[in-house]
């Protein structure tokens, strides 16, 4: 093999090798530092784990906390995708549209989502609002630049030979841009989804928060749980990575195409 | 239908308000059923030419007219093969070869029984549910070749488009194009840097200088069908038109 990934030794052994010694190594930090408010021991948080329907500190349970953070989540990567897909479609098919708004995209896309915190508790006050809005700007921008990129990567040729065919600018939309552009805005959206989620964890933290899985370990920190913050921690890991492993396999689903044709 | 070239002459903005003109006061014309073949050096502005035909690029001066009425967009009366590869590769071969029946909301039955006349035309088959990215490249020149065929457009604009084949896919493929136009009677138009190709194919050679393209001569092919590459006539054209492209292109180094 001169470059790349090596494609030997991909048993089950060699994925779990890394998980199962950090397992063990925490197992034996754990005995040693002695202090479940520093570091609890893996079986106290598996114990957490194992229960997901139990109440815990009177703040709910660990599964309706991880479904209300989902539900955030998902009403706010709506609510940047409905933005972010339409304004990308004109701005990669446009030059007027990339100049009007590609300076102030660009200017506010390194702003991190958190440091929106302030100006959205002031727009839209404590609660849902405010959550969403965090989370929505999280995921506004790679969807924004992947649906660019995506249009902007559509091959002349497509278009030629569509348009010689009598296709008119809907038709071009519909059979040729959005096509062909959706394998690179479905990586914006996996993207964005993964940033959504991020946000989520950190808009629950906000002040005036009450439910989500963010605020569930703030709370359970507050009370020297640290079982309970790790076993969300651990939760909010699974959660990402399950819905990383779904658009991944819509991606070899339906986008094979791009892969094979060269 | 009968198209008609009108001193057609085309400048490309270059840096600082210059201009670079690469085509100038093209004029010809061709009747129906027959097949004009374009020949330059490289950079004689052909391939501009035949996008100007089609409706892709407007000319800066003169105009195409099809049946009198000025051409400036796409007209599904041309169909357009181009050089490179240009089959949508997420649709399967059907769906690429009936994707004009479905802009025009043609039935189902219809796109089904042309998709199936078409690809056969070609010499296609079994092929319908693959994509293109299965097939070899001689084979997807012919699914573009049909999905031109489609919308039965009087003429056919092809640009350069058996460039990128080996000469025994090649030959056949030419092979096919005679049978089609043998079959439909369509007016072919074929950009190419093949003289070979051209005196094999064409009725007419337009010869373009070097840029600025001007017409330079305009050969009539008066070689009976079917026509035989070995035969004396043919290797006798082919050479004269061979020399006076090198020629051309000798004169154009020359004034550089």
């Amino acid at each position: 093999m001169i470059s790349g990934i090596d494609g030997t030794g991909n048993g089950m052994a060699l994925k779990v090798a890394v998980p199962l010694a950090l397992l063990v190594i925490w197992g034996v930090l754990s005995n040693i530092i002695d202090n479940s408010f520093i570091l609890p021991s893996p079986l106290s948080v598996i114990y957490v784990l194992a229960y997901p329907w139990g109440n815990i500190l009177g703040s709910g349970t660990l599964l309706d906390n991880a479904l209300v953070s989902l539900q955030r989540v998902t009403f706010g990567f709506l609510a940047a995708l409905i933005v972010a897909i339409p304004l990308g479609i004109c701005m990669g098919r446009y030059e007027t549209v990339y100049h009007l708004f590609d300076k102030a995209t660009a200017m506010l896309r390194p702003i991190p989502p958190l440091a929106w915190v302030p100006l959205s508790l002031a727009w839209l006050k404590i609660g849902m609002g405010s959550m969403l809005f965090i989370i929505a700007i999280g995921a506004f921008f790679p969807i924004l630049l992947n649906t660019i990129d995506g249009i902007r990567g559509v091959k002349n040729s497509w278009i030629e030979a569509v348009a010689m065919l009598g296709a008119g600018e809907y038709d071009l939309l519909t059979r040729v841009f959005l096509p062909g552009a959706a394998p690179t805005i479905w990586t914006g959206l996996r993207v964005g989804f993964g940033i959504a989620w991020m946000c989520v964890v950190a808009a629950e933290m906000m002040p005036g928060a009450s439910t989500g899985l963010g605020y569930l370990i703030m709370y359970a920190y507050g009370w020297g749980q640290i079982q309970v913050v790790m076993a969300g921690m651990v939760v909010i890991g699974l959660i990402g990575l399950a819905i990383d492993l779904v658009f991944k396999s819509v991606e070899v689903k339906w986008f094979s195409w791009r892969r094979l044709d060269k | 239908m009968r198209l008609v070239v009108d001193r057609l002459g085309k400048e490309f903005p270059k840096a600082k308000g210059e201009t670079l003109k690469v085509l100038d006061d093209i004029t010809f014309s061709s009747s129906e059923e027959e097949t004009i073949g374009i020949l330059g050096p490289s950079g004689c502005g052909k391939t501009t030419l035949l996008r100007i035909i089609a409706g892709l690029e407007k000319p800066s001066t003169g105009e195409v007219l099809l049946d009198g009425s000025r051409v400036d967009s796409p007209n599904p009366k041309m169909g357009m093969i181009f050089q490179e590869y240009s089959l949508l590769p997420w649709l399967n071969v059907a769906e690429n070869v009936s994707i004009g029946l479905e802009i025009r909301n043609a039935s189902e039955e219809e796109r089904r029984e042309k998709v199936e006349r078409y690809l056969s035309l070609v010499g296609l088959q079994g092929v319908a549910e693959n994509h293109p990215y299965e097939l070899s490249g001689g084979m997807r020149q012919r699914v573009a070749v049909a999905r031109s065929l489609t919308l039965e457009p009087a003429m056919l604009l092809m640009d350069e488009p058996f460039a990128a084949l080996d000469p025994q896919t090649r030959g056949e493929i030419q092979e096919s194009i005679i049978r089609l136009k043998e079959v439909t009677g369509k007016t072919i138009i074929l950009v190419t840097h093949s003289v070979e190709e051209a005196v094999f194919l064409a009725d007419r050679l337009v010869i373009l200088s070097a840029r600025p393209g001007r017409i330079h001569k305009i050969i009539l092919v008066d070689l009976k069908r079917p026509r035989d590459r070995a035969s004396e006539e043919f290797v006798s054209l082919r050479v004269q038109v061979l020399n006076l492209l090198s020629d051309l292109a000798v004169a154009s180094k020359a004034d550089r």
